[in-house]
């Protein structure tokens, strides 16, 4: 045993518990199909049960979403691709969504492939930045609750120009995304009840698969947001404060790594805007692990930490289950711990459903 | 001990099919066989790959999902078995993008690819010995992999 290799036997673990390469997750998959009018979505009902001493302890459903995608192939290098949310919220979600009852556009964009190596994107698309964002749809990710980190810092979409493409790189496979967002002053009317807006954005996310099942993405950007992230919602009810509506230009750097394999899966993700001269410092980090107990039911736990420009951290925690009977069905059961609870991100149990169609 | 459990699991994971699989294709004029290997095929079939070296447009094709030639097919070029990849599918599908499309049969492929310049596809292994041109094997992968 002694002379076995940690490193060698990592790799065979790896194997045994089924990691295989190729499905290392790239920035910005490409639209690809054979018809000129594709039409899916998928939906998701989440509810919840807060347990914050302010609040009045009771179930309530908390969100319904129903979001429609719509994509087709224009010829064999050209194709589109749209995603309208429509969500009905009666209470702070926890997955990212400020919209109430209005229809979204959270993609919206033309795509025209040169090669594999280099794709153009014109229109509104999801934001590069980490991994999460560009696989947000509920019914693919492991928890109702949805990281602070992967919304709050940053803009969910764009409008704008991104060039992507992927190949392999030392026989690994391997994608970047390059984008830009103008002042066009479109994601005002867009977003204008979002979270977080950007009114320029220029950045980049590379992704590569470094050993089998294992992908890591680094991303870097320069940002302006018309809409900083609102930090009352650390503040007990009433000390909420009026911010400044427009913000200045500075950094945004962005890291994940992710190992998926038959059994389990494991996610860390990482953003952090460093202080500027007027603001200070934003981050916030996650690690999530889900581990598959036997047949469709999964064990789900993730931890994080987030530091909000205005100062102080918010610590919380997920447990739950996860059901997947089918690829596109999947029952969610979960608590949430927070170490600074308050009426908006109260510990509380959640309970979701959600699939594609 | 744990090193021979895991060459055991690692084993039954990947054990050899028995009749193999051989991969066929109708290539572009600008292609040829021997820059074709599997890690290009792999690409090709899990769609992060959509053209061939020369810039012309793939087309890979697949049997049924019940077939047990896609299956060996899957779990010795792709990696995982066809029921394992639909997590991978249903995030690709989030993208606009669905499996490559399928035929009914062994025969239906040939027709495709015979018909379809780019196209590439998969047959038994003993069924690569009688293909109608312009298709043609590019490699054969099972007990005794080879070209």
């Amino acid at each position: 045993m002694g002379r076995i290799g940690a490193r060698t036997l990592g790799l065979l673990l790896g194997l045994a518990l089924g990691a295989s390469p190729g499905l290392a997750q790239l920035p910005a998959p490409p639209v690809v199909g054979t018809k000129t009018l594709q039409i899916g979505g998928y939906g998701a009902l989440t509810v919840t049960r807060p347990e914050h001493p302010e609040d009045v302890e009771k179930v309530e459903v908390s969100e319904l979403v129903a979001a429609v995608l719509a994509w087709g192939r224009l010829s064999p290098r050209a194709s589109y691709f749209v995603e309208l949310d429509m969500a009905k919220r009666t209470t702070e979600t926890w997955t990212g969504r400020e919209s109430d009852d209005r229809v979204a556009p959270v993609r919206l964009y033309g795509e025209y492939a040169f090669d594999d190596l280099a794709r153009l994107r014109a229109g509104r698309f999801l934001t590069p930045v980490g991994h999460w964002n560009e696989r947000h749809a509920e019914p693919l990710t492991w928890s109702p609750t949805r990281p602070l980190s992967t919304y709050r810092p940053f803009a969910k979409s764009l409008t704008g120009l991104l060039l992507a493409g992927e190949g392999t790189v030392a026989g690994r496979d391997a994608g970047y995304a390059v984008f830009w967002a103008p002042s066009l002053g479109l994601d005002r009317h867009f977003e204008e009840d979002e979270e977080t807006e950007f009114d320029h954005a220029l950045g980049l996310r590379v992704a590569t698969e470094v050993r089998p099942g294992w992908t890591l993405g680094l991303g870097a950007a320069r940002i302006r947001r018309s809409q900083p992230p609102d930090s009352t919602f650390l503040q007990p009810e009433g000390d909420d404060e009026e911010r400044e509506n427009e913000d200045e230009s500075r950094g945004l750097l962005a890291a994940d790594l992710r190992w998926a394999g038959l059994w389990a899966e494991f996610d860390v993700e990482a953003v952090w805007l460093p202080a500027s001269e007027h603001e200070g410092a934003e981050s916030g980090v996650f690690g999530q692990a889900a581990v598959r107990l036997g047949g469709p039911v999964w064990a789900v736990g993730r931890v994080e930490h987030y530091s909000p420009v205005d100062g102080g951290g918010l610590d919380l925690g997920y447990a739950g289950l996860t059901i997947r009977p089918s690829a596109r069905f999947v029952v969610k059961v979960g608590r949430q711990f927070v170490r600074r609870s308050t009426s908006r991100i109260p510990d509380g149990w959640f309970l979701s459903f959600s699939s594609l169609f | 001990m744990v090193l021979v459990v895991l060459v055991a699991l690692l084993s039954a994971a990947t054990a050899p099919v028995r009749d193999g699989v051989c991969v066929v294709a109708h290539l572009p004029s600008g292609v040829e066989a021997r820059s074709v290997d599997v890690d290009l095929v792999r690409r090709l079939f899990l769609v992060r790959q959509r053209f061939w070296p020369d810039g012309s447009v793939a087309h890979p094709v697949n049997l049924p999902a019940n077939s047990p030639v896609r299956d060996t097919f899957s779990r010795v070029v792709l990696g995982r078995s066809v029921k394992a990849l639909a997590p991978y599918w249903s995030d690709r599908y989030f993208h606009g993008t669905r499996p490559p499309p399928t035929v009914a049969s062994a025969e239906a492929m040939q027709l495709f690819l015979e018909r379809t310049p780019g196209s590439v596809g998969y047959v038994a292994g003993g069924g690569a010995s009688s293909l109608p041109a312009p298709v043609i094997s590019i490699f054969c992968l099972g007990p005794e992999p080879s070209r």
